[in-house]
């Protein structure tokens, strides 16, 4: 680096050819600081005016170059971000995290040039709140959007699309449910925002979302001239209620003999039907329950044919190479564990448990498997790591990056709810409800995993508040399980049936993840 | 009728405060709209009106800067920032003010929720 000395010009390196214009630049700006004449001084001269505004152009070049220098990763390209999720797709239903029957052969085969995180879970089992997280790295009470039904991400928080498309991204949402869209915000920074909603009775499904990326697409590569790299996010929803059971999907899974009962189950079964047996007004009886499982997987081995058509079309443009695709889940879904079905309500492991697949290559590749414990808005950090993105100020504090060598396990804290609004519409959908049906809707739900070392026991605690505004919030339930002898949450270690001395321990346990559920972090 | 000069003391100081009141009103309320969320930022206030849910929001600033929402809002603030968004969208009432992304709301509540 050239400097100006005291009283005198710049003094020129011994190597400085002395037609290196940008070296001649730094004796000029050092002759206009130290009054140096130059050799062409005269009647040729720049005037002061032309001069300084050529030094504010070259200053402002050089923080240019500085900024983009900055923003761009070590590599020096930015790359593009794939986002795909599967709404409502447990982590337990894909072949990947071991599911025996044929449900994803398209995420198997992406997972062989990739890294699959077998233990991820959501930080909140509602399509709101988790993708608030996904795109701020906060946990819910950080971002503070619970129902995504007239509250707001906290302000000043940018979500991932505005930060990348700030830093030059062209950003691009293809979203099929409604809960992502502008009437909740989580679109916001999207520059294209496609809504491809399936909703009953609309007739649309995931095949309208591959086409409308198949759309966006092709009008791009007829686009001369814009090269910037894509933050596409895509969101399926084949496994959210009423289940898309395509007969060909489910007899891949299952056979030609399970087609009926399954797709009887998923026209049967719809929200409504699933909140009546949430509330105990009318439960949905155990065959259709087990019906319903079959149209599940054949909803899954569909999202998955999507996915992979999306994948091909992308890898065609060009859009995968060097490119950071995550394949994941907002939440999973309950299909008649611990009497439940949807996903509301529960913070137990059908609905934490989450798919979670990650391609970055160089970084995340190989077709590694991981089993230690993440949480699906450490995608937040990985993303922007990859980018060369700088964190927002305030966001991010929940999420460490998934690159991590050896990856160590993080802890799990896991929301949902009150859900204050949703109640006032639960009550106006079930008039005849006793009241009493309402009431979980003013609780908190919490769980919480701590960091364990795979294949050690791995303790979690579920705990269940009642919130009022204004009161000390009420226990309604407090229970403690082992993941690891207990993968399904069988035993309460607080419950009647341990012992005094099973149950002082785990006593113990369960105010230690207490305190850890309250610190957050 | 001559008035006495202290008749005009309580006018005088209510058109004071009002002049203060509307200045500061002007000076450091910002009003702001993205997507459907149209909000009033006054010092370390910050009120939302979400024109597709119709609902309020009430946040305040820490001394670290960060926004808490408010759990009981205070009546007098949510009044005065309600005041200046309608008075910036011309509206009488939040009734006034059109509902956004009602496409999005039917699909919502079409889905079954609510």
């Amino acid at each position: 680096m050239t400097r100006a000395r005291p009283g005198g010009g710049a003094s020129p390196p011994a190597d400085a050819p002395g037609n290196d214009p940008s070296r001649e630049g730094a004796r000029a700006d050092a002759r206009a600081a130290g009054g140096e004449p130059g050799p062409s001084a005269g009647a040729a001269r720049p005037s002061r005016a032309a001069r300084l505004a050529l030094g504010v152009l070259a200053a402002g070049l050089a923080v240019a170059a500085a900024g983009v220098a900055f923003l761009r990763p070590a590599g020096g390209v930015r790359p593009n971000v794939i986002l795909i999720v599967w709404d409502t797709c447990r982590g337990d239903r894909v072949e990947v995290n071991g599911y025996a029957r044929p449900t994803t052969p398209r995420l198997a085969a992406f997972a062989r040039d990739a890294v699959t995180f077998r233990e991820c879970r959501t930080p909140a089992p509602w399509t709101a709140p988790a993708h608030a997280s996904l795109f701020t790295g906060l946990l819910p009470r950080g971002h503070r959007m619970r129902e995504g039904m007239g509250d707001t991400v906290r302000p000043g928080i940018p979500l991932l699309a505005r930060t990348l498309r700030e830093a030059g991204y062209e950003t691009v949402s293809v979203s099929a449910n409604p809960v992502v869209s502008t009437l909740t915000g989580l679109t916001d920074g999207f520059e294209h925002d496609f809504q491809r909603f399936r909703i009953p009775g609309s007739g649309v499904t995931g095949n309208a979302v591959r086409d409308q990326v198949r759309s966006w697409g092709l009008r791009r590569r007829s686009v001369r001239g814009d090269r910037r790299p894509v933050f596409l996010f895509v969101n399926l929803m084949e496994t959210h209620l009423p289940y898309v059971a395509e007969p060909s999907a489910v007899a891949a899974v299952h056979g030609d003999a399970a087609v009926g009962p399954a797709t009887a189950a998923a026209a049967a079964v719809g929200d409504l039907e699933a909140k009546l047996h949430v509330a105990g007004v009318r439960r949905v009886d155990d065959g259709t329950v087990a019906a319903l499982s079959l149209a599940y997987d054949g909803a899954v081995r569909e999202v998955d044919r999507i996915t992979g058509e999306i994948l091909d079309f992308l890898d065609g443009e060009g859009l995968l190479d060097g490119a950071l695709v995550a394949i994941c889940s907002d939440h999973g879904e309950n299909l008649g564990e611990h009497g439940e079905l949807n996903h509301a309500f529960s913070v137990y492991e059908p609905v934490l448990h989450v798919p979670l697949v990650v391609r970055w290559p160089g970084r995340l590749d190989g077709g590694r498997t991981e089993d230690a414990q993440v949480r699906l808005h450490d995608l937040y950090a990985t993303i922007l790591q990859a980018t060369g993105v700088p964190t927002p100020a305030g966001c991010g504090l929940d999420s460490v990056p998934l690159t991590e060598f050896p990856l160590r396990p993080r802890p799990v804290i896991a929301e949902y709810g009150p859900m204050a609004r949703s109640r006032d519409a639960a009550r106006a959908a079930m008039p005849d409800a006793p009241e009493e049906a309402f009431a979980s809707f003013g609780h908190l739900f919490r769980a919480v995993i701590p960091a364990a070392s795979p294949g050690a026991p791995r303790p979690k605690l579920v705990l269940v508040d009642e919130r009022v505004p204004g009161r000390a919030p009420v226990v309604v339930r407090e229970e403690l399980f082992d993941l690891t002898a207990d993968p399904r949450e069988q035993r309460d270690l607080l419950g009647a049936a341990a012992t005094e001395a099973a149950r002082d321990a785990a006593g113990e346990v369960a105010r230690a993840l207490r305190a850890l559920g309250e610190a957050g972090r | 009728m001559r008035l006495s000069p202290r008749f005009w003391v309580v006018p005088a100081v209510l058109a004071v405060a009002s002049i203060a009141v509307a200045g500061g009103m002007r000076s450091d309320a910002a009003v702001e709209s993205r997507g459907p969320v149209h909000a009033v930022v006054s010092g370390d206030l910050r009120y939302e009106f979400h024109a597709a849910w119709r609902t309020e929001n009430l946040w305040r600033r820490d001394a670290a800067g960060v926004w808490r929402r408010v759990a009981g809002p205070d009546a007098a603030a949510l009044d005065g920032l309600r005041a200046r968004l309608l008075a910036a969208h011309g509206a009488s009432s939040l009734d006034d003010i059109p509902g956004i992304a009602t496409d999005e709301l039917e699909a919502f509540r079409a889905l079954g929720y609510l």
